[in-house]
């Protein structure tokens, strides 16, 4: 796999052995780089007046970084890195809400990697609200942003980065960090069918949502499935205090229901609470 | 109608000497009522469109789930409020457009996007909100000079909470 494969690709969104495919019409410009300060930074210069998704790749990022200034490493042409931006007219008319869109994007790339995964059965887990595992460990980082100009939102960005190929990590990261070649044996795989299936998966579900508001119980229902969370037993910090409970289910907006052992039921979002750990 | 509508009609009522007001707007009513000497009370009818979706819970234990609607405490609508001093034309609120937690810089290591006294042009930004793991950049509606900030760094806010004041 070489870099100039990836560039092709984008040139055509096109792979000759998979299904026909509408993206080369939905996302145009993509646009390559051998490096860059972090893919959403450009995404973001990019205001899109139009209705198509802009796809920005890169190789390497001097500043890749996720939620609260934490920095997403990635060895050079070995990974995916890539940011795809959301026209705001994708959210008017169904039930597609912009908070929906980092649960859907996790679901997306656990889509992608359970075919990769099938002959290693429970080993891709998708952990709420959005965190993709394999063998526990983190092989994607997802940083979704939007903008929003006073009231009037002008852009959702999704923000991914994908471990495909990568082998070595620095000490400090390499026991909760992976690759899918790792977990795979070492076998490196083409980034260029992961890419097109990831993008492939994510429309699928912004597809879903935005054209009709009854598939969101569907697709709340495969992230319950995904994350193998019903019934079980979670602890987590809230307001400063540890609690104790047992995971009932998803909310509408992806929130988590808890309840606790008093039997109390609470819906808490992610920003509520934080050092969540329920068992895989 | 919205939480800042019924507030302005509120503030309207609080600085006049009527004691009983009736306001329709669509289906939407308001009465305000206010008896010599006491506190403001208001009631409201929304119709069903206006209620806060219920939050249907995906799972087993569904039925058992209560559903949170959206906070707007009726308190703060009935006690006796001091209206505040109307803002000068030249003074843009910018409000946030969504629920979640207000970050006023980048990285808790950042330097805030805003002080007091920063001059920020259209598009600049001014905050994030974060929602559910998304992150909101809330850039300026307008040019100016900001002149007030509303909320302090990691406190959350609501639909409409004003954020920050600036001068034009």
């Amino acid at each position: 796999m070489d870099s100039n494969e990836l560039a092709d690709f984008l040139t055509t969104l096109f792979l000759p052995n998979q299904a026909p495919s509408t993206l080369h019409l939905r996302i145009r410009p993509r646009l390559y780089f051998d490096c860059v300060s972090s893919t959403n930074d450009i995404a973001k210069r990019i205001v899109s007046t139009s209705q198509h998704s802009v796809l920005i790749v890169a190789e390497t990022q001097t500043n890749g970084r996720g939620r609260g200034g934490n920095t997403w490493f990635s060895t050079k042409g070995e990974n995916l890195l890539f940011s795809l931006t959301l026209p705001p007219n994708i959210f008017h008319g169904g039930s597609l809400q912009p908070d929906l869109i980092t649960l859907i994007t996790g679901l997306a790339v656990y889509e992608t990697l359970i075919p990769i995964f099938s002959h290693l059965p429970n080993s891709v887990r998708l952990k709420w609200p959005n965190d993709v595992l394999i063998h526990q460990k983190k092989v994607c980082g997802i940083l979704v942003e939007s903008l929003y100009q006073g009231n009037r939102l002008k852009s959702i960005i999704i923000g991914i980065g994908l471990n495909v190929n990568q082998q070595v990590f620095v000490t400090d990261i390499a026991e909760r960090t992976t690759s899918l070649r790792c977990e795979n044996g070492g076998q490196s795989l083409s980034r260029i069918t992961i890419l097109f299936d990831l993008l492939q998966n994510l429309f699928k579900f912004i597809d879903q949502l935005s054209h009709s508001n009854s598939n969101r119980k569907e697709i709340l229902d495969s992230a319950i499935n995904a994350m193998q969370i019903l019934h079980k037993p979670v602890n987590f910090i809230w307001k400063d205090a540890h609690m104790n409970g047992k995971i009932i289910g998803i909310s509408d907006e992806g929130k988590l229901c808890i309840q606790f052992l008093n039997g109390n039921i609470h819906i808490l979002s992610q920003n509520e609470i934080h050092s969540v750990n329920y068992f895989l | 109608m919205n939480t800042e509508k019924i507030k302005q009609l509120f503030e309207l009522v609080n600085n006049s000497d009527i004691t009983e007001f009736n306001y329709e707007e669509g289906e939407s009513k308001i009465a305000i009522k206010r008896g010599p000497g006491q506190p403001t009370q208001v009631i409201t009818h929304m119709p069903a469109s206006y209620a806060p979706p219920p939050q249907p819970v995906y799972g087993q234990y569904q039925t058992h789930v209560p559903v949170y609607p959206a906070s707007v405490p009726a308190e703060g609508l009935t006690a006796p409020v001091q209206a505040p001093a109307a803002d000068a034309a030249n003074i843009h609120t910018v409000t946030s457009p969504l629920v979640g937690t207000l970050y006023r810089s980048s990285s808790p290591e950042a330097e805030p996007y805003v002080k007091v006294g920063s001059k920020v042009n259209k598009g600049d930004t001014l905050c994030i909100v974060e929602a559910m793991k998304l992150l909101n950049e809330i850039e300026a509606d307008a040019s100016g000079e900001v002149v007030e900030i509303l909320v302090e760094n990691a406190n959350p806010v609501e639909y409409g909470t004003p954020l920050f004041k600036i001068k034009t």
